[in-house]
């Protein structure tokens, strides 16, 4: 199940955050190696569409 | 499925650990009423106990399905059609039981016949609901691979937002907090994956 759904959406750092609309992905933000993910940068995923 | 509690895991493995838990709990259940059952000479308190137990044991029979629908077993087309079929009867045969009970129910003065006659009626109006779900599954030819359970939940609202990450690395864990507090001040779905197991990467 995991595989499946990080394969089809070529999830290859964690952590890795994709945004479904109505189960198609508009938009992601990939874990940069050696630095992660910020509340910035989910909050700006997130808030601007 | 319940997300308003903001970010839920979905591990499969998790639920179904659950539901073997539950399934435990519920087998514990028909042993101790089937000791109260046998040591009771009161029959009509026999007869409600036995009734806890048979649920028990129905409940065991779904619990097992369970395991088996997340664990990837399906049911076949042509087993479908037939069952289908069979199905749409019983509903019928309900239904006119328990248009019967109610009948019954309405012209009896006995207070322990009223309440078992209740009891039944009440079984029957559940089953109703069961079976319509039942067929109606079947009727989509609903193969719950791993996949469409995926879809589903992914399509079934707006705007849902997974988060891919693994225990064992550092920017996951400094992340996961910050996911749950959003998670938690927001209205969306947020949900986790945990991809610790690195055979299914």
């Amino acid at each position: 199940m995991i595989k499946q759904v990080s394969e089809k959406h070529s999830v290859e750092v964690v952590p890795t955050v994709l945004l479904f609309e109505r189960g198609i992905v508009t938009k992601r933000l990939d874990g940069v190696p050696g630095v992660g993910l910020n509340e910035k940068q989910l909050r700006d995923l997130t808030d601007a569409h | 499925m319940s997300t308003s509690d903001g970010s839920i895991d979905l591990e499969r493995d998790e639920l179904v650990g659950l539901l073997k838990e539950q399934l435990a709990l519920e087998r514990e259940t028909i042993a101790s009423m089937d000791k109260q059952v046998r040591r009771t000479k009161n029959r009509v308190i026999k007869l409600l106990l036995d009734g806890i137990v048979l649920d028990s044991m129905k409940h065991i029979d779904m619990l097992e399905t369970m395991i088996d629908l997340l664990t990837g077993s399906v049911v076949p087309e042509a087993e479908r059609d037939e069952l289908g079929k069979e199905l749409k009867r019983h509903i019928q045969v309900e239904k006119d039981s328990l248009d019967r009970l109610e009948g019954v129910i309405g012209r009896t003065e006995d207070k322990g016949v009223r309440f078992l006659l209740q009891n039944i009626a009440s079984d029957e109006r559940r089953h109703h609901t069961v079976l319509d779900q039942i067929i109606s599954t079947l009727a989509v030819g609903e193969n719950i691979t791993d996949m469409d359970w995926w879809d589903d939940i992914l399509k079934s609202k707006d705007r849902v937002i997974l988060l891919f990450y693994a225990s064992w690395c550092p920017f996951s864990q400094r992340f996961l907090p910050i996911f749950e507090k959003y998670a938690q001040s927001n209205e969306q779905i947020c949900l986790r994956v945990k991809t610790d197991d690195k055979a299914s990467l």
